[in-house]
């Protein structure tokens, strides 16, 4: 455009006593070279133009990063408009500090793996946008995505963040020991006393990790929750109590084995016959196995209600994306999340498809044929069920205290004391929360 | 004459008993010491052969039915440890060499020379000691990202020259150094920066070769800072290929092992070639606890 700025201007000059047909000449090379000035310059910028790039962080190491590659590495084959840059950001702890850091420096990615409790304090600083209102999603689109799910992604009315990679906990159990699983808890405690009755306490019916998760399994099976609707705290009532009492009496009746560290390595050497555990889980358990013997996986026992716990991440959006490059994520997002892509994701690493459409591909339905010890992870009835961790900012800090409290009772203190004690704590953690000291 | 004589056989004999049984329990004591100090690398080296299902078991079993050597191989694959490994080698070694100049240089200002200011400045310096590195992490951070350095060797090496406790390590040493022998050395006409590169420091081998190896260790191991200073695998270190096969809901305890062996190898072999100094470094500087 400047060429043809200063070639007008020589034009201009020159202009005065050329001939008739050098004028024409010079016209004729002046509009070539606007012409190629104007293609020139449109095909330059629309170079720039047509690659966005978007920058996505992740928790996923080894395996799992490799399918994230992957998947990434198609979008970027299959389409010409969109680079997406995936970049591992070690554990999620560290992805979750990493993002902090990056909010205050200005240097966030466009899209990033978030828990729940994460966006809930995301979207208090008002550093995240939307995804929902980027992805143009029609109704049946929308609707595809699990329920449970969308419950789960949803602040305002919106889906803020999109299903990724979810999980959901299941009773895994020794098929050698146990022919049928426990429908319920009663049967459940049961049998986890015959099996240690059968094998003369060789191996210990069921495995407890003193977590916050097997304390929540309990708790929901029972009745209850950590919080009711308005965030006023009920672990501590009487279906707390219970949850514990039954937990620390298969300890004392010799039913249950505590146990340090991961469950599959206790359950593969035959130290336990049951354990619960997320279904994210289960090629470390087949490593711990190692075909010594059958095992298979089945839904929570029901107690006074069924539960099925799901957990894992979902993918955020954040604000400080132009414009163009919030749309561009979006669009990687809903590719990521079709039904082809969900089902590769979910057959190479054990998280569940996120759409329903996802769920019934015959591509995934004939991977679990392959493979009827998942058959559980993805039994349609649990997602009806389904119950997850509070999606609250504050979840992180009452997490640490909840665990704390669960640790102390089996260490020995007194129940009722702990439990007035988590109690208070967690009130003044929810009150901060709220007061908005985050 | 025969009595007394019995007298100091008796004498000697029971000296020599009380003798040997001292140094039987002092060996008993210290290999035991030495076992449970060596059980944990013994794990490692063993679990790094084994398969996946002989790692956690009721009773530690301390040979592998047959030796995995392929998870050395898997392990060495799953990150890109070879590019880990020259970064790791480039930023400790730099850290090291240039930490090392300066803390002999303030430490020796701090230990020989008088000026104004001194132990305030020097207990100032200290009073950093007690700020956690946590705390510090965001703020630092921002630092990094105004002035450019995020995914750049920079970040991962200038911020970590300079450290206090090097410097206090240095200053108790140079100053067990009798002071004669500096007053003597500039009565020869000796300068005093000569005198710190041809007496000071060969004296203090111990000390200097603690320094260097506290920080060489300390570089090798740094994860969030590398981990939140980059962005892409080319810039990063050991420690953060190792936290591929951690999940929030399981390890691959056998993998980790063997990335963890060849992790800490080149560390063993520096320890190896420094040891004498090493430990004359912390005994000698009263550090030992």
């Amino acid at each position: 455009m400047v060429r043809g700025k200063v070639c007008s201007r020589c034009l201009f000059v020159v202009d005065v006593g050329l001939k008739k047909k050098e004028k024409e000449w010079i016209n004729l090379r002046w509009t070539k070279l606007v012409l190629l000035a104007l293609v020139l310059t449109l095909t330059l910028s629309s170079a720039a133009l047509a690659k966005v790039n978007i920058t996505f962080w992740h928790a996923m190491g080894a395996e799992l990063g490799e399918a994230v590659d992957y998947l990434t590495k198609k979008f970027n084959e299959e389409q010409d408009e969109i680079f997406v840059e995936s970049i591992y950001q070690g554990r999620y702890s560290d992805l979750n500090t990493k993002l902090v850091a990056s909010f205050s420096a200005g240097t966030s990615p466009t899209i990033a793996q978030v828990y729940e409790n994460w966006t809930d304090a995301y979207y208090r600083y008002g550093v995240i946008a939307p995804l929902e209102d980027y992805m143009d999603l029609t109704e049946e689109e929308y609707n595809d995505y699990i329920e449970v799910f969308r419950h789960m992604n949803t602040w305002d009315g919106k889906l803020y963040t999109i299903p990724f990679n979810k999980s959901n906990w299941v009773l895994y159990y020794n098929k050698e020991l146990i022919p049928e699983p426990p429908k319920t808890l009663d049967e459940f405690f049961q049998i986890a006393k015959d099996v240690t009755a059968k094998t003369n306490g060789e191996t210990k019916g069921f495995g407890i990790r003193p977590t916050l998760e097997l304390f929540h399994a309990f708790l929901w099976l029972n009745g209850s929750d950590f919080f009711d609707a308005d965030l006023n705290v009920t672990f501590d009532g009487p279906e707390g109590k219970k949850a514990l009492q039954q937990m620390i009496g298969m300890l004392e009746d010799g039913s249950a084995l505590l146990i340090d560290g991961y469950e599959d390595a206790s359950f593969g050497d035959r130290m336990i016959a049951m354990y619960i555990g997320s279904s994210a889980g289960i090629t470390y358990a087949e490593n711990s196995v190692g075909g010594k013997f059958e095992f298979s996986t089945a839904p929570l026992p029901s107690g006074v209600r069924p539960g099925a716990p799901f957990m894992g991440t979902n993918i955020a959006l954040f604000d400080a994306a132009t414009e163009e490059e919030k749309a561009a994520a979006a669009k990687f997002v809903k590719w990521l999340t079709n039904a082809d892509n969900t089902v590769y994701f979910a057959t190479k690493t054990g998280y569940l498809p996120v759409t329903y459409s996802g769920l019934s591909h015959p591509e995934y339905q004939a991977w679990l044929a392959a493979n009827p010890h998942k058959a559980a992870i993805a039994n349609l009835e649990a997602f009806e069920y389904g119950y997850w961790q509070p999606k609250i900012a504050a979840w992180e800090e009452c997490r640490g205290l909840i665990s704390e409290m669960v640790t102390k009772v089996f260490l020995g203190e007194d129940i009722d004391l702990s439990l007035a004690e988590g109690r208070y704590q967690i009130e003044e953690v929810i009150q901060e929360m709220l007061n908005e000291r985050f | 004459m025969a009595r007394t004589g019995m007298l100091a056989e008796n004498q000697m004999w029971r000296y020599r008993l009380s003798h040997s049984l001292k140094r039987f329990f002092l060996y008993a004591v210290l290999i035991g010491g030495a076992l449970i100090m060596i059980a944990p690398f013994a794990w490692m080296l063993s679990s790094s052969l084994k398969a996946p299902h002989e790692i956690s078991l009721k009773y530690i079993k301390w040979l592998p039915e047959s030796p995995q050597w392929r998870n050395y191989k898997i392990a060495w694959e799953a990150a890109p440890f070879a590019m880990y490994f020259k970064n790791s080698f480039f930023i400790a070694t730099v850290c090291m060499l240039i930490e090392v100049t300066f803390s002999s240089l303030a430490a020796y200002a701090f230990a020989k020379m008088n000026f104004f200011g001194k132990n305030f400045l020097f207990v100032l310096f200290l009073g950093t000691m007690m700020i956690p590195g946590e705390v510090m992490l965001i703020p630092n951070y921002m630092t990094m990202v105004n002035v450019g350095w995020i995914d750049t060797y920079y970040s991962l090496i200038v911020p970590w020259t300079v450290s206090v406790f090097s410097i206090f390590l240095l200053r108790q040493f140079f100053m067990s150094i009798p002071h004669e022998l500096f007053e003597a050395a500039i009565l020869d006409g000796c300068g005093k920066f000569r005198y710190l590169i041809t007496v000071m420091l060969p004296l203090s081998k111990p000390a200097v070769a603690t320094v260097m190896l506290f920080k060489f260790i300390g570089s090798w191991n740094a994860f969030l800072w590398v981990l939140i200073m980059t962005n892409t695998p080319t810039m990063r270190t050991i420690p953060v290929g190792l936290t591929y096969f951690v999940s929030d809901v399981g390890a691959q305890y056998n993998y980790l092992m063997a990335a963890s062996t060849f992790a800490m190898a080149p560390i063993l072999i520096l320890f190896l070639l420094l040891q004498k100094q090493f430990i004359q470094g912390i005994a000698r500087t009263g550090l030992k606890g």
